[in-house]
């Protein structure tokens, strides 16, 4: 009985400090949302709004055109998304089903680039951007994320590859499907797990890049919204009121995307980390 | 008969190579063409005086040796850059880790609600850095800040705390900013590892009649190191070039306080357009994360040998 109430005890405890964390959590965001919706007058005061309004999502919306950058936003994640899909698909699958010469030092070579921290090579890229005349278009922003998430992407597929029965491959070739077929009729559809990983991981990692876009782009009708949402504090000078409404629309498309994939974000948050 | 079929066999092993050969061949010369070439080219220009004149081709680009270097190695404000960096990276991994072992032992341990609790902290991983600096920026406002008001209510302080505008403290609130963005990282890392450890070990030792801290020294800390380690490395990485979360909370400030490495390669670079040292920057910052990465897993495989 005393064991019973102590582990009671303790278990009250433990909820306790988890939800004190999911407050400090939810807090924050919590207050983005509220904010967003008060109306521009109250913006800077701490009270809770006299009433909500949805003037901040109007004006970011017509004032301050935030579609245009949504729209280059959308844009580069998609494209980069995709390249990267097939980029690293085709070469996870040659690493692991089809070895040459060299096939594994290539691979451990790709794999270490991981480690490098991309402002090493945001300079020189700045540069071939400039001598290319790429600067301010979105090719340019497109190419950086591809450079950026590639080795990662070829990392976390590796493993799907390796695991993939070479039965079922070598029974595809022995009924003349050829090495590309097998991949799209026989490997893809069985890789969907893997893929979307890899699909959610790129999209939100450029959908959310913001150092590369800033150097990269001086014209607003290429930037991204992560850039058009730091010079909210430029030129107008600190518009709360607006940042706070487009980051919450900047925000929504994640937090749908977290809901709806969260075991395959988990599954690719956790790769390589944990065998088994 | 036999030397065809060894023919055959061989012109299969072929095929097969030059298939991966060239499956694998457009993603490595993407690598090659957006991150190898780059790469060298960065420390070609970190060993010669180019700038954003040499960049437009007004000029010619002269060889300087190891001058970037050096430079920069006497530039005081490198010095301000790598300690605040170093600061930052030392202090937001302990806060996290912490952090992170707390909660994923006790999420870990409760029945009911594990998901609930891992949904909601999974979100802070998934919003944009920028997002969340730009947030807090406004959180943390001295005069009309939520937290400040919050403690002010409470009774906590009587004078408001200046917590982006203090240069000591602002560099706990980028801290700060970033425990709340990457401790959820870590703890979904610890939590995925301290599930995969075999029940029965838990409960021979709770017959054993181990308490809750024993049980997390001698089973959990034990069976989660590599995971601990692989993590710590991977966070290592992040803070260490921490930028997009500094340049909109405190833009460096003030003063320097908060002026990390990667704010000081951009500022070079960009408003000084000094590619040459900031590239030379980029190449110093590049050797003391390799070094930190030995530490780390040094001193993890370390205590390993002692056990």
């Amino acid at each position: 009985m005393k064991s019973q109430a102590n582990f009671k005890k303790k278990n009250i405890f433990t909820y306790t400090g988890l939800c004190f964390y999911a407050a400090f959590v939810i807090l924050p965001l919590f207050w983005l949302v509220l904010t967003s919706l008060k109306d521009r007058s109250e913006s800077y005061t701490i009270a809770w709004p006299s009433k909500l309004s949805l003037d901040n999502f109007t004006s970011v919306l017509w004032e301050y055109k935030i579609a245009k950058y949504f729209y280059n936003s959308g844009f580069i994640a998609v494209f980069t998304t995709i390249i990267i899909l097939v980029l690293s698909v085709l070469a996870a699958y040659g690493f692991t089903k089809f070895e040459y010469k060299f096939s594994n030092s290539v691979l451990n070579l790709c794999v270490l680039l991981k480690m490098i921290p991309f402002i090493t090579i945001i300079i020189p890229l700045y540069i071939m951007m400039a001598k290319l005349g790429l600067i301010n278009t979105r090719l340019a922003l497109i190419l950086g994320n591809v450079s950026f998430n590639l080795p990662v992407a070829i990392w976390l597929l590796i493993p799907f590859f390796k695991e993939f029965p070479n039965e079922l491959l070598e029974a595809a070739f022995i009924d003349g499907s050829s090495k590309l077929k097998t991949l799209i009729s026989i490997v893809l559809p069985l890789a969907v797990p893997a893929i979307m990983v890899i699909t959610i991981f790129m999209f939100i990692s450029a959908w959310n890049e913001f150092m590369y876009a800033l150097i990269m782009t001086t014209k607003q009708d290429i930037q991204p919204v992560t850039v058009a949402i730091a010079n909210l504090t430029g030129k107008y000078g600190v518009r709360f009121d607006l940042m706070t409404a487009a980051a919450v629309l900047y925000v929504i498309p994640v937090v749908t995307i977290t809901i709806i994939f969260q075991k395959n974000i988990i599954g690719g948050l956790t790769a390589g980390a944990v065998k088994g | 008969m036999k030397s065809s079929a060894l023919r055959r066999v061989r012109s299969i092993k072929r095929s097969n190579s030059l298939f991966g050969f060239f499956a694998t061949a457009p993603a490595m010369l993407t690598l090659i063409g957006l991150f190898i070439y780059p790469l060298l080219f960065s420390l070609y220009v970190s060993f010669t005086d180019y700038n954003m004149a040499a960049v437009l081709g007004n000029r010619t680009i002269n060889f300087v040796g190891l001058q970037n270097y050096s430079n920069v190695l006497a530039d005081p404000a490198f010095w301000n850059a790598m300690r605040v960096t170093v600061y930052i990276t030392i202090s937001a991994i302990a806060v996290e880790f912490i952090f992170a072992l707390a909660l994923s032992v006790a999420t870990q341990k409760i029945e009911k609600g594990k998901s609930v609790f891992i949904s909601i902290y999974l979100i802070t991983i998934l919003v944009a850095p920028i997002v969340v600096a730009l947030l807090f920026r406004f959180i943390l406002n001295d005069e009309l800040g939520l937290l400040n008001l919050i403690l002010r209510k409470a009774g906590i302080i009587s004078r408001d705390i200046g917590w982006l505008s203090d240069e000591k403290i602002a560099k706990l609130s980028v801290v700060m900013v970033d425990t709340w963005q990457a401790t959820s990282s870590v703890f979904l890392l610890l939590y995925a590892a301290i599930i995969a450890i075999p029940k029965d070990i838990f409960e021979s030792a709770v017959v054993d009649g181990a308490n809750s801290w024993r049980v997390f020294v001698n089973i959990i800390l034990p069976s989660i190191k590599s995971v601990i380690i692989y993590s710590m490395v991977i966070r290592f990485m992040d803070v260490f070039r921490i930028f997009d979360s500094i340049f909109l909370l405190t833009n460096g400030g003030p003063g320097d306080a908060t002026e990390s490495l990667a704010l000081f390669i951009f500022r070079k670079g960009w408003t000084q357009m000094d590619m040459s040292k900031a590239s030379a920057t980029s190449y110093l910052m590049m050797i003391v994360m390799a070094v930190g990465i030995l530490l780390i897993n040094r001193v993890g495989n370390y205590e390993k040998k002692v056990k």
